[in-house]
């Protein structure tokens, strides 16, 4: 390639032409470098090579797919008369987030009240009592260990986190998109 | 759970005359299917236009993703806040069904073998439109899948540079800087097929 060919594609790749000057002035008059369209008018791969360019730009900036298509849209019509909606305002993976998250802390509150000692002094009369009934609750039901069930809890909140924080992940789709 | 309303018979003419987001309202408010139709026949040809180019040029794919597209965003209506405009919101659907489509079949670059297997075609002394295009479909789908996008949503006439970054969620600088790399390497890859050529007409 000499250095005329390589100066066009340089100048060709990081030019910035609007289509519709491209369209009225497909040769390159008015957007081309002097020296390089009138090097490019004696060249038949240079003229070859800006045609490519022009038509490529031209095709790009045109709409790939037709401007209106009844069955398409009939298509789609028919089959979302057929699905149903949920209601305004219900966003379901928002809720299981707000559950998972819920259960989590609780968990980990469990889990807190085993693994530090006196946490449940700490915490208001009403909480100690709601936590020492479910630990006598879940020992007697289960007939677990604490140390296990202190395990349980905590498996079950990194679960629980896990869940929420997937669907926080999933919850950035589109209708949450802001302007 | 509400099911859309049947479109009447008789098609309601100004639906046609209604701001996009009346529209919106309207099939929010009482599911209307009129107004949902129409836009989806105001949409439709860019969302598809924009899965084609995606998807390498392949039309059934892009028609297939375009219709989840539309019956996501038929599902999503209710909750759309009406913050952005209808358009960018369809646009990140789409996205998002392309990029969750490459994710679902582990293709990241879901080209059709057909698309792969194209050649560019040979080159005459006046291009034809149709292989122009076709090499242009195959050079965009050689492009990384976010260069891919940026490139694609620029030459969607109504998409602005922020909307361009919320649609792709990626900082503004970040899509110019995607966007003026994707049209460099296109354009390479296009010129490229160019110095094939030249060299194969110089090869006695």
């Amino acid at each position: 390639m000499t250095a005329r060919q390589r100066a066009l594609q340089a100048f060709l790749r990081g030019c910035d032409v609007p289509a519709r000057v491209l369209a009225r002035d497909p040769t390159g008059a008015s957007w081309l470098p002097a020296d390089l369209r009138r090097w490019a008018l004696d060249d038949p791969a240079a003229q070859r090579t800006i045609q490519r360019f022009v038509a490529a730009e031209l095709a790009l900036s045109q709409a790939p797919a037709p401007l209106d298509d009844a069955a398409f849209v009939a298509a789609v019509v028919e089959r979302a008369q057929r699905m149903p909606r949920a209601a305004a305002g219900v966003d379901l993976r928002a809720t299981i987030l707000f559950v998972a998250n819920l259960l989590a802390v609780v968990c980990a509150a469990y889990v807190l009240s085993w693994a530090v000692p006196g946490a449940p002094e700490v915490a208001g009369g009403a909480v100690e009592q709601a936590l020492a009934a479910a630990q006598g609750a879940a020992a007697d039901a289960w007939g677990l260990l604490p140390g296990i069930q202190g395990h349980l809890a905590g498996g079950i909140a990194v679960l629980a986190l896990g869940v929420g924080l997937l669907l926080a992940r999933r919850v950035r789709l589109p209708h949450t998109l802001r302007a | 759970m509400e099911a859309v309303a049947a479109p009447a018979a008789a098609r309601d003419p100004s639906v046609r005359e209604l701001a996009d987001m009346q529209l919106v309202a309207r099939a929010q408010s009482s599911a209307d299917a009129e107004a949902f139709a129409e836009l989806v026949r105001r949409h439709q040809a860019r969302v598809r236009g924009m899965l084609l180019r995606l998807c390498g040029g392949d039309g059934a794919l892009a028609d297939d993703l375009a219709q989840d597209v539309f019956l996501r965003a038929f599902r999503a209506l209710p909750r759309f806040e009406r913050r952005a405009e209808f358009g960018t919101w369809l646009y990140r659907i789409a996205y998002n069904v392309f990029l969750n489509h490459t994710t679902r079949t582990r293709r990241f670059d879901p080209i059709s073998e057909r698309t792969r297997q194209r050649e560019p075609a040979p080159r005459a002394s006046h291009p034809d439109r149709g292989d122009v295009r076709r090499d242009l479909e195959r050079a965009i789908a050689q492009l990384p899948v976010p260069y891919r996008a940026a490139v694609v949503l620029y030459y969607l006439r109504d998409v602005s540079y922020a909307e361009m970054a919320e649609i792709l969620g990626l900082p503004l600088g970040t899509v110019k800087t995607h966007l003026h790399r994707a049209r460099a390497r296109l354009r390479e890859i296009m010129l490229g097929w160019d110095e094939t050529d030249d060299l194969e007409e110089a090869t006695p």
